[in-house]
């Protein structure tokens, strides 16, 4: 089987696929006469940019699924009850008490608008994605921490 | 004790991302547009001041933002701050158009784009996003190649004339 595919593969694949649809956005601004072309190369950039969001997420809520499901290492039931819990539930596990309380706050808004982007809802804000990755990796140590207070708390 | 919050932070898309969830009303919205307003004609006063008289400048173009926000709280169009499109141009041509993308960017305070047309022929496209947090007093433009947007320098307008070589 293959490794699982990471923040920094994600961020080396859109640097890739980002410039590629830049550069033809650049030439069609050489080029148009109209301006059909120019808002249909920003819809692609913008729809691309939406798709790795989603993806970056995928990471961050993989991370609170590993943590949560570990919670319960032995007790097949409750595992399997986790992995069907709604992603709220699963972060509630993953990251209890209030002193993860803002992080979860967080997290959870990442989902909803994760959830408006990948059900194909119309797209009410643009994506610098370069700052989503950034602020991704640091959730992502947040969450490895955790992590590793709840190996040391013999969780 | 009190227990130490994990996660707290200034950061831009928390900021974003938060703002986005929360229900808009017209007073936000409209003091968000006119901070927008103020920190685009700023960035256009700095690369004008830089640049000097050996330029021409041509700010009669506008645009007024009909995104998704300003629709939600039905904000009426007459009232919604325009910004200006600047044109630059040297001997009667143009050589550089900035116009301004949009204010609401999860994980940005509002983007320019910036179209260059060089000396050296074609036609070059940045993009100048600004990185500062929503109704925070001063901006922190950043510089992007399309061909790199994962790197965002910071802009300084006193370079702004290198790119038009």
């Amino acid at each position: 089987m293959s490794d699982p595919i990471t923040l920094t593969d994600l961020s080396g694949t859109y640097r890739r696929v980002s410039s590629r649809i830049y550069r033809i956005l650049e030439d069609g601004y050489d080029f148009a006469v109209g301006h059909l072309i120019i808002d249909t190369l920003n819809l692609d950039a913008l729809i691309v940019d939406a798709a790795f969001f989603v993806l970056i997420f995928g990471q961050l809520e993989q991370r609170v699924n590993d943590l949560a499901m570990r919670c319960f290492d032995g007790d097949n039931r409750s595992r399997q009850a986790m992995r069907g819990a709604k992603f709220e539930k699963r972060l509630e596990v993953a990251l209890p008490g209030l002193r993860y309380k803002v992080l979860r706050k967080e997290v959870s808004q990442w989902y909803d608008i994760r959830s408006d982007a990948a059900h194909g809802e119309r797209f009410a804000y643009g994506y610098n994605v370069a700052t989503v990755f950034e602020r991704a990796f640091e959730l992502d140590e947040l969450v490895r921490r955790q992590s590793g207070d709840a190996s040391s708390d013999g969780v | 004790m009190a227990t130490e919050q994990v996660g707290i932070s200034d950061n831009i898309v928390s900021a974003t991302i938060a703002e986005s969830r929360d229900k808009p009303n017209k007073k936000h919205v409209l003091a968000r547009l006119r901070d927008w307003q103020a920190r685009v004609h700023a960035l256009y006063d700095a690369v004008q001041k830089t640049l000097g008289s050996d330029y021409a400048y041509d700010r009669s173009g506008n645009q007024e933002s009909a995104e998704d926000m300003v629709q939600r709280v039905r904000l009426d169009p007459a009232k919604v701050p325009k910004l200006d499109i600047l044109r630059i141009e040297q001997d009667g041509k143009a050589v550089a158009t900035f116009v301004p993308r949009g204010l609401w960017i999860i994980g940005a305070n509002g983007r320019v784009d910036v179209i260059i047309t060089p000396r050296s022929g074609g036609r070059r496209l940045f993009m100048l996003i600004d990185h500062s947090l929503p109704l925070s007093s001063e901006s922190d433009w950043r510089i992007v190649r399309p061909s790199d947007q994962l790197h965002q320098p910071p802009f300084l307008p006193e370079r702004f004339g290198e790119l038009l070589e």
